[in-house]
């Protein structure tokens, strides 16, 4: 298997180096004005110096290794890819709300829980969160454990569990950072566990490493 | 306009607080604490949402109609997070999941 292209080989020079830095400045300048409410200068040269202190500490908190190793700089989002991501995490918002409120009020709640894991090949940590809170916001779907590539799911009834393992949202998370990914790439190693011990041993193994 | 915007305000703040209503009870109709997670976690998110965008428009296009929004967003980052915390920690003190098979254990 061939390893796919990410964003930032595509783009190069400057831009691609101080990116994140630039996108993290505007959406920080937003959030000042938007608090402060004031639009003189005074406010404003406040407000530039706090976003650059706040840049400047970020900058080194994203080049400390986590503890497995991995930085969280050196990967890009492509952010229009992102806006659009955002929009579909709305309406699966709301149909997670409408289909759990059903489930609610069902007379007899057809509901037949399971634990759902699987190993998905996101690139980096961040990409993983991101797929962690869509899963909890998707219907019938909440994430119970992220642990080295394996997410640990708790899944309402059959078909949201289905829909899971079908890895389409992986597929749109992953290009989020990935040039190509297709939905059999990014989902493996699929198993429902089927005994409460198997997954609490899981859990449980590897904390004590 | 001004009408129009307060017809919107009331449905959406109307919606909202079914969907919490609903929230609420499923967090006591449902068998085990993980599916209750899901009641708290996503029926309740989808409420608090609707009901800021309810305010949104009673409120019209300015600064505080933005700083709702904020929250809106803070809301749909922090829950889900809050109801995975939860789940994980059940799951590793041992609250055993409800199963069709084995019925209320």
């Amino acid at each position: 298997m061939s390893q796919p292209t990410t964003a930032e080989q595509v783009q190069s020079g400057f831009f691609k180096r101080f990116r994140g830095i630039i996108f993290q400045a505007f959406l920080l300048m937003a959030l000042w004005l938007i608090l402060s409410g004031h639009f003189d200068l005074e406010h404003i040269i406040y407000g530039a110096l706090s976003v650059a202190l706040v840049v400047w500490l970020n900058y080194r908190v994203r080049h400390i290794p986590m503890s497995n190793g991995d930085c969280l700089s050196g990967s890009c989002i492509i952010v229009h890819r992102l806006i659009l991501y955002l929009f579909w995490l709305v309406i699966q918002i709301v149909k997670s709300g409408t289909f759990v409120a059903y489930l609610t009020l069902h007379p007899r709640m057809p509901i037949n829980p399971m634990i759902v894991r699987f190993r998905s090949s996101l690139p980096n940590p961040l990409a993983k969160v991101i797929l962690g809170n869509s899963i909890t916001l998707t219907p019938g779907t909440l994430t119970v454990d992220i642990r080295d590539d394996f997410f640990t799911v708790h899944a309402l009834i059959d078909d949201t569990e289905e829909e899971l393992v079908s890895g389409d949202m992986e597929a749109r998370v992953g290009r989020l950072y990935l040039d190509h990914c297709t939905p059999e790439q990014m989902c493996t190693d699929i198993a429902i566990l089927k005994s409460f011990r198997e997954a609490k041993d899981q859990i449980q193994i590897r904390e004590r490493k | 306009m001004e009408t129009i915007a307060n017809f919107f305000a009331i449905v959406f703040v109307l919606l909202g607080a079914f969907f919490m209503l609903v929230g609420s009870i499923g967090v006591n109709r449902f068998p085990d604490f993980y599916t209750r997670a899901h009641a708290s976690g996503k029926v309740d998110t989808l409420g608090i949402m609707l009901f800021i965008l309810g305010l949104m428009f009673f409120e019209g296009f300015n600064l505080i109609s933005l700083k709702l929004l904020l929250i809106a967003v803070f809301v749909a980052m922090t829950s889900p997070v809050a109801a995975h915390a939860l789940a994980r920690r059940a799951l590793v003190f041992g609250v055993k999941p409800w199963t069709r098979e084995k019925g209320g254990e």
